[in-house]
């Protein structure tokens, strides 16, 4: 074999090679079953942790886990975002703690849902968010203190607290929101649905905001 | 001057170079392409790909820089196919200012994750392993022509 027949085989083999992996890799990210936004997600109801005004045209759910990076940089800019058009919008929280990677997550969820028993859910939430290197850490006993610590600094009946935290109804209220999340195909946190439907929402707080002013501006 | 003293470049080192600059082109061409068909990332390991990926770092000039690092390895991969090919110093010197200058980039962008947007995305970090690893072999190819200057150089 000559080496200009060398080299054409060798040009034609690495040409294969990087148009087969470039295939494979479009095949493999086609839209997601969610990305189409044709999934269709629970409305609010009572049974969910909401705030806002509960009549509002506006829908705006939030699949978060406590333990992800991004998900408290976006609790801040909701949180900011309901002070400014909260009568306006319809805000639910709903668990997607990523148990695999995150340990803490799914304890914290528990925290978060036995302050709302006693109507703190979002006071315990904003908490959790802020002071997160204080638990994320830790392990399952000091995970625990620090929960009861946030519990008395929120003024929180303790043994209720601690209770409503072990409570089997929390354990499997946090499971069914997972569960959702997994059945709705969502893969990542924080996910937003405005209007039921899966929505980026910019890191920008200003962005973030128009994003919601002009769903509100389109429905009133 | 550096022609002449660049020995024979072993086979693993090369093939080394062809194998991370190809998973490098493939990593960074997923992105490009979430970014241009607007596809969520899926992001099962770490949970920030579609921050960082939004961000407003991911451009400059406008231009994705998905799309930059796509370039970045498809040039470092063809430069090592065609000095496997030909056998011509040139090649493998020129990856070494371009390695260089991808791993220098690559620490920044690293940077950017940790400190400024936060947010972590696993794509985007194997990238950074990937031009660390290129970077090094680019290295390790200048120490062997320091080492023993070349005899017999093609």
């Amino acid at each position: 074999m000559n080496k200009y027949t060398k080299s054409v085989i060798f040009w034609t083999l690495a040409a294969i090679v990087i148009a087969v992996s470039v295939f494979i890799v479009i095949q493999g990210a086609e839209p997601s079953p969610y990305s189409g936004g044709d999934v269709s997600i629970d409305e609010i109801t009572e049974s969910d942790w909401s705030r806002g005004n509960p009549d509002a045209k506006v829908t705006f759910i939030e699949y978060s886990d406590f333990q992800c990076p991004a998900c408290d940089l976006f609790a801040a800019l909701t949180d900011e975002m309901m002070k400014e058009y909260g009568n306006h919008v319809n805000f639910a929280y709903r668990h997607f703690p990523l148990k695999s990677i995150h340990p803490n997550a799914m304890p914290a969820a528990r925290a978060v849902n036995a302050a709302g028993q006693q109507g703190q859910f979002f006071e315990m939430h904003n908490l959790l968010f802020l002071n997160k290197y204080h638990w994320e850490h830790e392990n399952a006993e000091d995970v625990e203190l620090a929960f009861l610590e946030f519990a008395d600094e929120l003024k929180l009946d303790s043994k209720k607290f601690y209770e409503d935290y072990n409570s089997k109804d929390n354990i499997q209220s946090v499971e069914n929101d997972y569960n959702n999340a997994i059945k709705v195909g969502l893969t990542y946190t924080p996910s937003f649905f405005l209007n039921g439907e899966l929505t980026r929402m910019p890191q920008n707080p200003e962005a973030f905001n128009k994003i919601i002013r002009d769903a509100i501006e389109a429905v009133e | 001057m550096l022609l002449k003293l660049l020995n024979k470049i072993p086979n693993w080192l090369i093939w080394s170079m062809v194998a991370f600059a190809f998973i490098g082109m493939i990593d960074a061409f997923y992105l490009t392409y979430t970014h241009y068909t607007g596809t969520e990332i899926v992001c099962t390991i770490y949970a920030g790909c579609n921050e960082v990926a939004q961000s407003e770092y991911s451009k400059l000039f406008g231009i994705p820089l998905s799309l930059l690092g796509t370039f970045y390895y498809f040039t470092v991969l063809f430069l090592s196919l065609l000095y496997i090919d030909t056998k011509k110093h040139i090649f493998a010197v020129l990856i070494i200012p371009i390695a260089t200058f991808g791993f220098l980039f690559s620490i920044y962008l690293t940077y950017l994750q940790l400190w400024v947007i936060e947010a972590l995305c696993i794509y985007c970090l194997s990238s950074g392993v990937t031009s660390s690893l290129l970077f090094i072999f680019s290295m390790v190819m200048l120490f062997l022509c320091h080492k023993k200057p070349c005899q017999n150089c093609s």
